[in-house]
C-alpha cells in the first residue's frame, strides 16, 4: 500500500465535540499514528462505547463499531478472535472503561488480546454533562454530588498494571506528537497495550484543564526500565508529577497465538471431520 | 408377559449412588440393540448428593415424549420409593434394595410386583465392592428389559478399562450377579423385543444436536458465559471446535459473551452465545444493540424455571415474551423454537442464516427438558464440505457508494465487512442515516424504524416453517411452541385412537409470528388450546396481541415437562365441553 496522507484517515462524520475538546487532540495523533504506520484502512476498526469520547469511530475512516455503554473492550476481542489480521483500536471514555465497563478490562488485559485500548480521560462524564466519574478527585463538585465527590478515585495506571496488562503508557492530549509516537508502539506491541490519554473536558471539568497539567505532566525519566513492574507502579502514584510515557512493557503471547496452539493441540486430538465427530454418537 | 411396544422405567437414589449412569448404560445399550430410545432426568437441587432421578422410555417405534406411568421403577434407597411410587402404574414392577428401610417402604406399595434385590448386600458382602451396587441394578434391569447382556458387557468394558482389570472384574462380577439374581427368581421379563441393528440413527441430547448444528453452520466462535442447563454446549464445543480453527471463550459476565458475537459477527465469522434467563436479561441492551446497528447475533436460551435465579436444574418455557420483546425501544429481533431433539440441529442452522440474511439478532428458545433429553434420531443432513464454511462471503466484495444502512424495500441493506474495498462504515447503536451518520430527523427516525421492521414483512414472504398433525378438520386445535410438542403429539394420537377428532399447529418461527399460517388455523377450528410451561400463558399473551383471540390457556409451572396424560386430559374436557 502507499503511505497515505494523515487527511485521508479522516471520516465523513465531522467531530461534535466541544471547541477545544482534549479529544480534537487524541483523534489528530491516531490520524498520524495510522498515517505513519501506513495502516490499510480497511483492515482497521475502531471500536468504541458510549460518551464524547465513544463518538470517535465515525470520525474516522475505516471500519468502526459504536456500541453501547461499557462494552466496547468485549466487541473489539469479538473481532480480533474472528479475524486476529486486523488492526484493532478501542476508544473510550474514564467512565465508560472504568465505571460502567470495568469489569471487563482485567479479562482484556490478563487475556493479553492484541488491541490498543486508548482511554480518553477527563475526570468526568462529559456526554452527561459532567457528573462525576471513577477518576474524579475527592471533593469534585458536580451535579450528582453536590457535596464533593467522596469517593477515592481509581488510578488508571496502576489498575491495568495489576491486572498484568503487556503494554501500559499515559499520553497528553496536547502534546500530539508524544501521543502519535505512544500510540504508534501501543499498536505495534503484540498484546492488550493500554493507554491513558489524559484529554481535559473543557466544558464541565474546571479541574482537570490544559492550564492544570501544563506544570504537572513530564516525561517518564529515560532511566525508567520499562519490565520493571514495581517501578512502574512507583510511578504510577507519584502524585506529585503527571508522568508521560511507557510505563510498562513487556513481551507475552497475545491471545490469538495462545489460540492458535490450542487449535494445534485439538487437531492433534481428532481431525475437523464433522462426520467422525456426529459418529460419536451413533 | 404382555407383548407391549413401549416402556417407561424410572430409576431413582442419592445423587452419587451411580443413578445416572446405570440409566445412560441401559439408554445406550437398548439403542445399539435397535430400540428407540428417549429419556430425561431430573437433578438434585444439592451440589453434592440429593435425590435423583433418571427415567427412560424405550420401544419399538420413535417416542416423542418421555411418557407417563412408570411400568418399572427402580429404587436404590428409601426416598426413590417414596418420591417414585406415585409414578408406578399398577401391575407395574417395583425393583428395590433390600436394605430394611427401602424393603419397608416397598412392602407398603400396594398393587405392583415387587423384586427385593438385595443390590447393597451383592455389592459389598458378596463382592467386596460396595461402590457396584449400580451395576448389580443395572444387571438386573437389563434383564427385566430384555436388553442383551453381552451390550451391557461391552459398554461396561469401555467406560471401566481406562480404570484397571480390578476395577473391571468388580464392575462385570456385579452385572453378572445382578442379572443371574433376578433370572433365577423371576423368569418373567417385563417386556421382550427382538434386537436388531439399527446404524440409521444417533443418540442425542437436544444441546447436543445443537451444538452439532453450529458445526455444520460453520460457526469460528462460541462465546458464553456458564449456565445450567446451557454450559454442556460450551464444554461440548471447546473439545472440537478448535480443529475447524475456531475458539470456545468463557466470558466474564453475558455482556461480554454478546459482545464478542457480535464483534466477531461484524467481520463476517459466524459466532454465538449459549445461556438462560439470567443470562439473558444481563443481554439485553445489546440485543438492542444488534437489532439497531443491524449487526447479526444468535442467543441460544436454554429455559430454565425463573424468575431470577428460579429453580436452575428446573424446565420452563417462561422467557417467551422477554426474548420478544426484551429491550428499550423497537428493537426487531428473530425468534425460534426447536421442537424435538431433531430439529435443534436444523433450527439452529437456520438461526445463523437468519441472522446474516437480516443483519439481526435470533434468538433461538430451548429448554432444560429439551436440551437435556436424550433421543434416538435419524441420521443428521451434514453440511457438503462438512464442516461449513463460516464465513460470510467466499471472495471479499469491492463496494462502491457504499451505504451501510441503504434503505431498500426488502429491508435489508448490503452488509460491507472489514477488509472489504470502499466498505468503510460505523455501525451504531445511535440512529442514523444510510451511510450510518448519527442522525436525529423526525423523519428519518421514522423511515429507519419502518426499513427495520420491513425485514419482518419479507421474512414472512419466504413461508415459514410451522408444523402441522393430527386431523385436517377438526374442532379442537393445539396450538403451541417449543419443546411440548412431543408430548401433544402423544395426547393427540391417543386421542384420535379413540375416534376424536383433534388438529395441531406448532410453529417454529416464533417472532414474527407466522401470521398466516397461524390465522388460517385458527380460523378452522372451533377451539384452540395453547399448552405451555409457564405461569402466565406467553404465547397465549402473543396470540391474544395479534389475533385478537382468547384462547383455552393450559398452563403449567412445575419445573417439570408435560406429561401426555396431562394433556390428553385438557383435550378430552375441552371436547367434552360445549
Ligand atoms: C447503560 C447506559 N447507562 C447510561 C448511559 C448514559 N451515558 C452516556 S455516556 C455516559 C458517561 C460518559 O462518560 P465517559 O465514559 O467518561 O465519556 P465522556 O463522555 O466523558 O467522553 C453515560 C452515563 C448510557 N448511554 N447507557
Ligand atoms: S462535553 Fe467535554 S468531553 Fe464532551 S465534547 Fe465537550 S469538552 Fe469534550
Amino acid at each position: 500500500m502507499t503511505k497515505l496522507a494523515k487527511e485521508a484517515y479522516k471520516g465523513n462524520v465531522k467531530p461534535i465535540w466541544c471547541p477545544g475538546c482534549g479529544d480534537f487532540g487524541v483523534l489528530t495523533s491516531l490520524y498520524m499514528a495510522m498515517a505513519e504506520l501506513e495502516l490499510d484502512p480497511k483492515k482497521v476498526v475502531v471500536v468504541s462505547g458510549i460518551g464524547c469520547s465513544g463518538r470517535l469511530p465515525a470520525f474516522v475512516k475505516d471500519y468502526g463499531f459504536h456500541g453501547v455503554h461499557g462494552r466496547a473492550l468485549p466487541i473489539a476481542q469479538g473481532v480480533k478472535l474472528a479475524r486476529p489480521e486486523l488492526t484493532v483500536i478501542v476508544v473510550g471514555g474514564d467512565g465508560d472503561g472504568f465505571g460502567i465497563g470495568g469489569g471487563h478490562l482485567p479479562h482484556a488485559a490478563r487475556r493479553n488480546v492484541d488491541l490498543t485500548y486508548i482511554v480518553l480521560d477527563n475526570n468526568t462524564y462529559g456526554l452527561t454533562k459532567g457528573q462525576t466519574s471513577p477518576t474524579s478527585v475527592v471533593g469534585y463538585q458536580t451535579g450528582s454530588t453536590p457535596y464533593g465527590n467522596v469517593e477515592e478515585p481509581l488510578n488508571p495506571i496502576a489498575l491495568t498494571l495489576a491486572h498484568d496488562a503487556s503494554f501500559v503508557a499515559r499520553g497528553y492530549s496536547a502534546q500530539a506528537k508524544h501521543m502519535t509516537e505512544l500510540i504508534m508502539e501501543a499498536v505495534q506491541h503484540r498484546g492488550f497495550s493500554f493507554i491513558q490519554a489524559l484529554s481535559p473536558c473543557v466544558t464541565f471539568n474546571h479541574r482537570e484543564t490544559f492550564k492544570f497539567y501544563a506544570s504537572l505532566v513530564q516525561p517518564i525519566p529515560v532511566e525508567h526500565d520499562p519490565t520493571n513492574k514495581l517501578k512502574a507502579f512507583e510511578l504510577a502514584y507519584n502524585h506529585e508529577k503527571v508522568w508521560l510515557g511507557v510505563f510498562y512493557q513487556v513481551k507475552k503471547a497475545p491471545w490469538d497465538e495462545k489460540i492458535e496452539a490450542v487449535q494445534h493441540r485439538a487437531r492433534e486430538k481428532g481431525p475437523a471431520d464433522l462426520e467422525k465427530i456426529v459418529a460419536r454418537f451413533a | 408377559m404382555e407383548a407391549r411396544r413401549d416402556i417407561v422405567v424410572g430409576i431413582g437414589g442419592e445423587g452419587g449412588e451411580g443413578v445416572i449412569v446405570t440409566g445412560d448404560m441401559l439408554t445406550l445399550a437398548g439403542a445399539r440393540s435397535g430400540q428407540h430410545v428417549f429419556t430425561t432426568r431430573t437433578f438434585p437441587a444439592e451440589i453434592k448428593g440429593g435425590y435423583c432421578n433418571f427415567q427412560l422410555r424405550m420401544g419399538d417405534e420413535p417416542m416423542h415424549s418421555h411418557g407417563d406411568a412408570l411400568d418399572v421403577l427402580v429404587c436404590f434407597n428409601e426416598e426413590a420409593v417414596i418420591n417414585g411410587k406415585k409414578d408406578l402404574r399398577p401391575g407395574g414392577t417395583l425393583v428395590y434394595d433390600t436394605a430394611p428401610a427401602t424393603e419397608a417402604q416397598a412392602q407398603r406399595v400396594p398393587g405392583v410386583r415387587l423384586i427385593g434385590l438385595p443390590m447393597t448386600k451383592i455389592a459389598s458382602e458378596e463382592l467386596k465392592a460396595p461402590l457396584s451396587k449400580n451395576m448389580v441394578a443395572l444387571g438386573a434391569t437389563a434383564y427385566l428389559l430384555s436388553i442383551p447382556f453381552g451390550s451391557i458387557e461391552k459398554l461396561i468394558t469401555d467406560r471401566f478399562k481406562r480404570k484397571g482389570e480390578k476395577v473391571l472384574a468388580a464392575n462385570i462380577a456385579a452385572i453378572k450377579a445382578g442379572h443371574a439374581f433376578v433370572e433365577e427368581r423371576c423368569k418373567d421379563r417385563v417386556r421382550t423385543y427382538q434386537p436388531v441393528k439399527a446404524d440409521d440413527r444417533l443418540l442425542l441430547s437436544g444441546n447436543q444436536a445443537l451444538a452439532l448444528g453450529t458445526l455444520a453452520a460453520g460457526v469460528r466462535l462460541c462465546a458464553a458465559y456458564p449456565i445450567t442447563p446451557a454450559s454442556d454446549i460450551m464444554e461440548f464445543l471447546a473439545d472440537v471446535l478448535p480443529r475447524f480453527g475456531g475458539a470456545v471463550v468463557q466470558a466474564e459476565d453475558e455482556m461480554s459473551a454478546l459482545g464478542m458475537v457480535l464483534g466477531a459477527m461484524y467481520t463476517g465469522r459466524r459466532a454465538f452465545t449459549s445461556t438462560s434467563g439470567p443470562g439473558l436479561s444481563l443481554m439485553t441492551e445489546m440485543i438492542g444493540l444488534a437489532s439497531m446497528a443491524e449487526v447479526p447475533a444468535v442467543i441460544f436460551d436454554i429455559q430454565r424455571s425463573g424468575p431470577c435465579t428460579g429453580m436452575p436444574t428446573k424446565t420452563a418455557q417462561a422467557d417467551l415474551l422477554f426474548a420478544v420483546f426484551g429491550g428499550s425501544g423497537d428493537a426487531p429481533r428473530i425468534v425460534l423454537a426447536p421442537t424435538d431433539v431433531e430439529d435443534c440441529y436444523y433450527v439452529t442452522q437456520k438461526c445463523f442464516d437468519l441472522a446474516e440474511r437480516y443483519s439481526m439478532p435470533v434468538i433461538m428458545l430451548s429448554d432444560l427438558s429439551l436440551g437435556h433429553r436424550r433421543q434416538t434420531v435419524p441420521r443428521l443432513r451434514l453440511p457438503e464440505n462438512g464442516q461449513g464454511n463460516g464465513q460470510r462471503h467466499e471472495q471479499p466484495q469491492q463496494w462502491a457508494h457504499y451505504r451501510r444502512y441503504e434503505i431498500t424495500e426488502s429491508g435489508v441493506s448490503p452488509r460491507a465487512v472489514p477488509g472489504e474495498e470502499g466498505g468503510f462504515h460505523t455501525v451504531t447503536g445511535l440512529e442514523h442515516d444510510e451511510f450510518g451518520a448519527p442522525c436525529y430527523e423526525p423523519s428519518m427516525h421514522q423511515a429507519m424504524n419502518a426499513k427495520r421492521f420491513r425485514k419482518f414483512a419479507t421474512l414472512a414472504r419466504e413461508g415459514n416453517g410451522v408444523k402441522l398433525a393430527g386431523d385436517a378438520q377438526a374442532e379442537v386445535g393445539i396450538l403451541g411452541w417449543g419443546s411440548t410438542y412431543g408430548a401433544v403429539l402423544e395426547a393427540v394420537a391417543r386421542v384420535r385412537g379413540e375416534g376424536r377428532r383433534v388438529k395441531v399447529l406448532y410453529p417454529t418461527l416464533l417472532n414474527p409470528m407466522p401470521r398466516k399460517e397461524i390465522g388460517e388455523f385458527l380460523r378452522s377450528v372451533k377451539k384452540v388450546v395453547v399448552p405451555e410451561l409457564n405461569f402466565t400463558g406467553h404465547f397465549a399473551t402473543l396470540l391474544r396481541a395479534e389475533f385478537g383471540i382468547d384462547p383455552i390457556r393450559l398452563d403449567l409451572c412445575q419445573g417439570v415437562p408435560f406429561t401426555p396424560g396431562q394433556i390428553y386430559a385438557t383435550i378430552k374436557e375441552v371436547i367434552g365441553r360445549d
